[in-house]
């Protein structure tokens, strides 16, 4: 028996509700479930952009994970362009890779493409297909966060698993925890081994076609090469 | 008896989750940082020893440092059966009854309102070979450990693989250290630690100084890469940094390593002419 609650945006909306079960139910090809994991990051920014207030001028920097920048952020990131924020938006793509050994669980960045922001002050939305240990999401946030400026921070996934959110909270200070407003689809409280149940329909890296976890490391993202491609050219070669 | 009891009453074992393995891990960051600034003898570190003061010890034949945690409210010098004074006072005699190096001893509490109170309340006694620290607990996250305590993060500035690390390449650095620690066996050196720590794949702690040697880049490989235009890089702490386009990254394995040799060669033989080209190159 599936033992998953929906929040208020997918009871709020069929369409959203449908997409999550769908990713869910392992019956979707690898074009499919792009697709909607596209659709489902739109859904999510949709809501995100309601709470961002007018008077709010921040740069807004999207933090994904490199499997999720094609699908899940570009979604989030064309629901900004259309909402006018677009040139308000940066993105911070982190590969990550994963340590597991003696109680100790690290999430090491092996690289990072990321825009630098012009204002003072930063609002970020991360962005991850699914939330359950939150070792991802939270190194991630705080190498977003390292740099001091952050406002507002919208963490934003389809799936999460039950006490995500306070796993992820407790790792932070306080004063940087209680920023955090989340943005989800649906809860799932059951586990196998790793995998969330129904959670997204397994491995988040073969279902969106990228390999294992090796080899989805060794990908550039098109979203990557296409705004990089649109960048100021730099300096001249240099050793540091 | 009493000290017997009390090693049986502590010895958990590590899990790398406790108050007690965040703080060796910080103790091991700072003798890391101490051998970088003069090259030294390493300490021996052991956890759960037959001791009075025995949550760790730091031995040199300078000195034996023995460290007593306390992650509690409420703390006294002086009260219980067996007093923190009492354990501090044995715990030189026993020390000097072994013929260990002259022993100082520390106590290690989480609050720093408790640390105000019993660092002026030191007893006389107890007073020329004990200090008090604070090292805060966070409630078991060390990552926010190292978000909020600098001490640790001074030091762990000084072992990351890159320079001017962020904030979760510090926690990774803990991370390792703990790890080094939970797989190097009983009363390791802290030289053979970072080893270990070294040994955890990806690599995530810097190679020191004497460790890098002469090390040198490949000429070719150098002469290779600046052709390529915007790519910048490095290998200070030992490993191959690179950055260009708004892209950076480090290799998960350190430059002696035999992998580093094949990613040189590799890109040697394929000779790219622009970052998009040695990015592919990436392992």
């Amino acid at each position: 028996m599936i033992n998953r609650k929906y929040t208020k945006i997918s009871i709020d909306d069929d369409e959203a509700r449908n997409l999550v079960d769908e990713i869910s139910n392992k019956t979707a090809n690898v074009g499919r479930y792009r697709q909607i994991m596209v659709e489902i990051g739109r859904k999510l920014a949709h809501q995100i952009v309601l709470d961002i207030s007018a008077d709010d001028k921040n740069d807004i920097c999207v933090v994904c994970t490199v499997e999720d920048a094609d699908y899940l952020a570009r979604g989030v990131i064309d629901v900004l362009a259309g909402a006018g924020l677009g040139a308000r938006t940066k993105l911070l793509c982190l590969w990550n890779e994963k340590i597991r050994e003696d109680g100790v669980s690290l999430s090491p960045v092996l690289r990072q493409y990321k825009e630098e922001s012009t204002t003072n002050k930063v609002d970020y939305i991360v962005v991850k297909s699914i939330i359950s240990g939150a070792c991802v999401v939270k190194t991630n946030l705080t190498r977003a966060l390292s740099s001091n400026n952050y406002d507002h921070v919208f963490v934003a996934s389809p799936v999460m698993l039950q006490g995500a959110q306070d796993r992820l909270a407790r790792e932070f200070p306080s004063e940087i925890s209680s920023r955090f407003d989340y943005y989800w689809l649906a809860t799932d409280s059951d586990k196998q081994g790793d995998e969330v149940l129904p959670g997204i329909g397994g491995s988040v890296y073969e279902r969106l076609g990228l390999g294992d976890e090796r080899q989805k490391n060794t990908i550039v993202p098109a979203i990557v090469k296409e705004r990089r491609n649109r960048l100021p050219a730099v300096a001249e070669t240099a050793q540091i | 008896m009493y000290a017997t009891n009390k090693v049986r009453g502590g010895s958990n074992g590590r899990k790398g989750t406790r108050y007690e393995d965040f703080f060796a891990g910080f103790r091991v960051a700072q003798v890391a940082v101490d051998q970088l600034r003069n090259l030294g003898e390493w300490p021996v570190i052991e956890d759960q020893v037959f001791a009075f003061v025995d949550d760790l010890v730091l031995t040199t034949s300078a000195k034996s440092h023995y460290h007593q945690l306390k992650n509690v409210a409420d703390l006294s010098w002086t009260s219980g059966v067996h007093s923190l004074e009492v354990d501090f006072q044995y715990q030189v005699a026993l020390s000097a009854q072994r013929n260990e190096s002259p022993a100082i001893t520390t106590l290690i509490v989480s609050k720093p309102e408790v640390f105000d109170g019993m660092l002026a309340g030191i007893p006389a006694a107890i007073k020329p070979h004990s200090t008090v620290e604070h090292f805060p607990y966070c409630d078991g996250s060390f990552n926010r450990l190292v978000i909020e305590f600098q001490p640790l993060r001074a030091s762990l500035e000084q072992l990351t693989r890159i320079e001017n690390p962020t904030d979760d390449d510090l926690a990774n650095v803990l991370g390792v250290l703990m790890i080094g620690l939970m797989q190097s066996g009983q009363a390791p050196t802290v030289e053979a630690v970072l080893q270990k720590a070294q040994s955890v794949s990806p690599s995530l702690l810097r190679l020191f100084p004497w460790q890098i040697g002469g090390f040198q880049l490949h000429p070719e490989f150098v002469n290779i890469l600046a052709k390529i235009p915007n790519l910048i890089y490095g290998t200070s702490r030992g490993f191959f940094t690179w950055s260009a386009l708004s892209t950076s990254g480090v290799l998960q394995f350190n430059c002696l390593s035999p992998e580093f040799m094949r990613f040189q060669d590799r890109v040697i033989s394929v000779a790219p002419l622009s970052f998009d080209e040695f990015e592919e190159l990436l392992p």
